[in-house]
């Protein structure tokens, strides 16, 4: 099957002159239809900019995003269109995502009537309003069920601060899906919603993922959660910019090769008093990460890393590279020794 | 990294002493509002014994972070502390925290109970460096021997792995978010507090930050016998750093045991409910499942256990009844009508469901 | 076709909405006290100059043997050079400058709501282009233009002079919404509308405006304020042509007659600058409530 998403070498500078930062450097990147792709990386590593710039948020500064084969750069307005509906993004920050001025059913019929006339519904030519707005009515509320805010009736009338975190997350996912989006990019969709509530948010995504055939990106600093989400899917680290190893989610957890996902899986603090105790921690070289205005040559992990080669390491930028395990890794150091951590 | 440097001067407290350093007594916040009162802490019956590290775990609207600030008594004006009594022992001395004024306060936030808060960037005056801002503070205690000053805060920069030479003379904004946050710790550290009270300290972190400093905290605990409390939403940090855990529902510690009996042998269903929310990364494939529903809404609490419309063992009397914290194993409490159906729950379908790939 | 239309059908009766609406308006109005005395002062100077003359007839007789007297129950202000009465001129010379005022704070707050959200929210070259207008109308010194302007074309209309006001008072509340509209394009909800293909107009209108409303209210009042003195201004200058008697024309007239020679003439030039300055100080008061009124989250949880 063809790829739905496909970035071929996407590079996002910001700012110009003296100031001028890389945030993606050269990322490539193909998600099959129906596939869970999750990106992790921490602050600055450029995830998020990754993920607007697929959903067309933000334009790349060199490089191609293509949707269904086509780059989206060079669609006519039809297809330019179609694409934006069918890309939507959830955003991480509940309390900023949604209009505070808005009830939620204004949220969700905004472009339930804006796209109405587009949408193959045989009711509505010729009906008039009435018909038109009952069938919008009919729809927000099928989908606010489809996102577990029930009763409907309790939901429709209220404005984001009457919500919680977790509710206006769904009111978030509901107001994507009434454009049928075929993918969408989950920035970070969860982290700032309580714990309790977390796992029944992400069943809901994966719930949608079967019942619409929706394909996620799923952006997350937190490598628990992209295991717990990603199990049968995908995993790709990103480190300033690039992106150092990628590989099927059980593989990447359990036998990871780049000495960075390897310290982000040792650093990553266990909820299991006995796991925390046991796990092995990959000592760094430096606590601090480069600024990306002044980023390290050769391999940008190099000043940090236990295994530098030096001579090697901080000349030649390292390419990724396909592993026999799965997935490529983008450090021929360490590529083929077996992860000690886990 | 230069070896850290050994806190010589910091005074171990004696361990075997009889009293608690700070206990709380049936302790109630609340809060002021247009809409009536908001119920942050009710009733909560506490002791931080010397040397231990207690973590206080909740989720929002927990009234975790309104307890942490009462103690050191940084609460907002709309907020009352009653009925309550936060009692403070040194040196066979007590001191009733909510009585203090103004003077001895200020006394009482660096010198004993010191507090390092969420946001550190905010903690910071931004147009002070840090340097002058340490002094400042170490003058305003009639500290005012600057070599001293200089000399302590030197170390305890070492201490917490920093270079003091970079951070000494920077402002806030100039550091990273893990430097400023252990800036923050060596500040706090310089009047040397009997005790440390953390709030969120690893949240809004990167992962590898979060590392350096739990590491460091670790350090705080093991060897130098900090007297620690932890505020946080996240079970992890409770695993890595805490001895005892005690869980906050709706204003209330709701179970209060050993760390590895909260994580092993929970037996309140809330408990039991967030370790199954949690994935681990280094664990098996585990099943999660949350906790149906949405914290309750603290202006008008259900009646009954506060926890029971979310509860899956819920029965008629926990909708009338409110549970008190009970015995339930050495040091173990918790307050709940089923302590014994979330045991007989954990030995049927284990701790966490392991998912079969 | 608007979200707001649709909205409307849910309720079963416009009116008990209205009521509600209302209710919640004059509760958020009451929070602020010094906001709410304001309002009920502008609402009363509102209710005096356009139902007063309805009872109070402009007096226009002159008496001769009533020249500058002092108040008394017949004139609760005195009287003029005419021997006229003030009172009756105050209640009828009000209704011209809040027209105006308010006429030209309207233009001039729809331009800079309209062209500075979609200067900060598009960009470009439309954001270029319109802050190189907005910098050509602010550098332009008004009243010298007003002046030239007033030799050209015969001010004689109310309704022009408040148009031509409103048409250069825009610029510096221009710029203001535009660093607004650009800090709230950065914002998650209105990428979401983005993502989601609302339309500028949708995303403008609907999204971005309501956010700035607690401004925008805020600033139309002030932009009232300053119109009535730049009424006043014109006026007293000389460079509108007198018609009609108003508070700005009155102030002109005593100050022409030398009003603020005699001691007992200072009723009639005092009494126009108090009515004015009471009508800007009311307004000024109420923006305070207005902030709350109009903040979308105070509003909503009521």
């Amino acid at each position: 099957m063809a790829p739905i998403i496909e970035l071929r070498n996407v590079t996002k500078y910001f700012g110009s002159g003296r100031d001028q930062v890389t945030a993606v450097d050269s990322i490539s990147l193909d998600i099959e239809p129906g596939e869970i792709v999750c990106l992790v990386g921490e602050s600055g590593c450029g995830k998020s900019t990754t993920g607007r710039m697929v959903v067309g948020l933000l334009p790349p500064s060199e490089g191609q995003i293509l949707y269904q084969g086509q780059d989206i750069s060079a669609m006519d307005k039809a297809d330019y269109q179609q694409y934006r509906r069918a890309v939507q993004i959830i955003h991480q920050d509940p309390y900023a995502s949604l209009n505070p001025t808005q009830t939620v059913r204004q949220m969700i019929a905004a472009p339930l009537l804006r796209h109405q006339a587009q949408r193959s519904s045989g009711s509505a030519n010729g009906s008039g309003r009435r018909e038109r707005r009952r069938d919008v009515e009919r729809r927000a509320a099928e989908l606010l069920e489809i996102v577990d805010l029930t009763p409907v009736a309790e939901f429709l009338d209220k404005y984001p601060h009457q919500l919680s975190g977790g509710q206006r997350q769904r009111v978030s996912v509901a107001r994507a899906l009434t454009v049928e989006p075929k993918f969408i990019v989950a920035d970070e969709a969860v982290s700032m919603v309580d714990v309790s509530i977390r796992v029944s948010l992400l069943n809901m995504l994966s719930r949608l993922k079967d019942e619409f055939d929706v394909t996620f990106l799923f952006i997350t600093h937190d490598l628990a959660l992209a295991k717990y989400f990603a199990w049968e899917g995908r995993i790709t680290v990103m480190y300033l910019g690039r992106i150092v190893e990628e590989g099927p989610t059980p593989r990447l957890i359990t036998d990871s090769r780049h000495p960075y996902t390897q310290a982000l899986l040792g650093a990553v603090p266990e909820a299991d008093p006995e796991l925390a105790k046991k796990k092995v921690h990959l000592e760094l070289r430096s606590a601090e990460i480069p600024s990306l205005l002044n980023l390290p040559t050769g391999c940008t992990f190099h000043p940090r890393c236990p295994y530098i080669v030096e001579g090697e390491c901080d000349t030649a930028v390292p390419l990724l590279e396909h592993i026999s395990d799965g997935g490529s890794v983008a450090c021929p150091v360490r590529k083929s020794e077996p992860s000690l951590i886990v | 990294m230069s070896q850290a440097t050994d806190l010589s001067w910091h005074q171990n407290i004696d361990e075997n002493g009889s009293q608690p350093p700070l206990s709380l007594q049936d302790v109630h916040v609340s809060y002021r509002t247009r809409k009536g009162s908001v119920q942050a802490v009710r009733g909560v019956t506490l002791d931080l014994k010397a040397g231990e590290s207690l973590a206080l775990i909740g989720e929002s609207g927990s009234g975790k972070t309104t307890l942490g600030l009462g103690i050191v008594r940084l609460l907002v004006e709309t907020a009352e502390v009653s009925p309550g009594k936060i009692i403070y022992r040194r040196d066979g001395r007590e001191l009733d925290v909510l009585s203090l004024a103004d003077g001895p306060l200020r006394e009482f936030r660096w010198r004993d109970c010191a507090m390092v808060f969420q946001s550190a960037l905010n903690a910071f005056n931004p147009v002070l460096k840090v340097w002058d801002q340490v002094w400042d503070t170490a003058k305003a205690h009639r500290w005012n021997n600057r070599e001293e000053v200089r000399e302590r805060f030197l170390d305890l920069l070492r201490f917490v792995q920093l270079d003091p030479a970079r951070v000494i003379d920077s402002y806030a904004h100039e550091l990273s978010g893990g430097m400023r946050q252990r800036t923050l710790i060596a500040i706090s550290l310089l009047l040397d507090p009997q005790i440390l009270i953390l709030d969120e300290p690893t949240t809004a972190l990167d992962i590898l930050t979060q590392r350096t400093i739990i590491d460091l905290l670790r350090r705080l605990k093991e060897d130098l016998h900090f007297t620690m409390l932890f505020i946080s939403h996240d079970l992890a940090i409770a695993a890595e750093l805490a001895d005892r855990v005690a869980t906050m529902y709706a204003g209330q510690v709701v179970e209060l045991g050993p760390v590895e009996d909260i994580f092993y042998r929970p037996r309140h269903p809330y408990s039991l409910g967030l370790i199954r929310a949690v994935p681990t990364v280094t664990g098996g494939f585990e099943e999660l499942s949350s906790i149906p529903g949405s914290p309750p809404d603290l202006i008008n609490l259900p009646a009954g256990c506060k926890f029971h419309p979310r509860c899956p063992y819920a029965s008629e009397r926990c909708s009338n009844e409110e549970p008190q914290l009970e015995r339930v194993g050495d040091n173990h409490f918790a307050a709940c009508w089923h302590t014994d159906a979330v045991e007989e729950d954990i030995e049927r379908n284990g701790l966490r469901v392991r998912r079969s790939t | 076709m608007t979200a707001q239309g649709w909205e409307g059908e849910q309720t079963d009766s416009l009116l008990t909405s209205a009521w509600k609406g209302f209710r919640t308006f004059v509760r958020l109005l009451s929070y602020n006290r010094v906001g709410f005395i304001g309002f009920l002062v502008v609402i009363f100077m509102i209710l005096l100059s356009y139902a007063g003359p309805l009872i109070i007839e402009l007096d226009t007789k002159t008496k001769i043997d009533k020249i500058y007297i002092t108040p008394t129950i017949e004139h609760p202000l005195g009287t003029d050079h005419q021997g006229r009465d003030i009172w009756s001129q105050i209640v009828n010379g009000g209704k011209d400058v809040i027209y105006v005022a308010f006429l030209a704070a309207m233009i001039s707050t729809v331009i800079a709501v309209v062209f500075g959200t979609l200067s900060g929210f598009i960009g470009g070259w439309v954001d270029s282009a319109i802050m190189s207008v907005t910098d050509i109308i602010l550098t332009i010194p008004q009243f010298p233009l007003l002046a030239v302007l007033a030799a050209f074309i015969s001010l004689n209309s109310l309704t022009l002079l408040g148009i031509l006001m409103g048409l250069l008072n825009w610029p510096t509340l221009l710029r203001a919404l535009r660093a607004q509209a650009l800090s709230l394009k950065q914002r998650d909800f209105i990428e979401a509308a983005r993502a989601l293909d609302l339309g500028v107009w949708h995303i403008v209108l609907r999204e971005m405006v309501p956010n700035m409303m607690p401004y925008i209210v805020v600033s139309f009042a002030l932009g009232m304020t300053f119109a009535v003195y730049q009424q006043a201004g014109l006026v007293f200058l000389g460079l509108v042509p007198i018609s009609a008697g108003n508070w700005s024309v009155m102030i002109q007239l005593a100050w022409v007659r030398g009003a603020i020679f005699y001691k007992d003439s200072v009723w009639y030039i005092m009494a126009p600058i108090v009515a004015i300055a009471i009508l800007q100080l009311a307004i000024i008061s109420m923006t305070r409530s207005l902030e709350l009124v109009f903040n979308p989250r105070l509003r909503a949880s009521e």
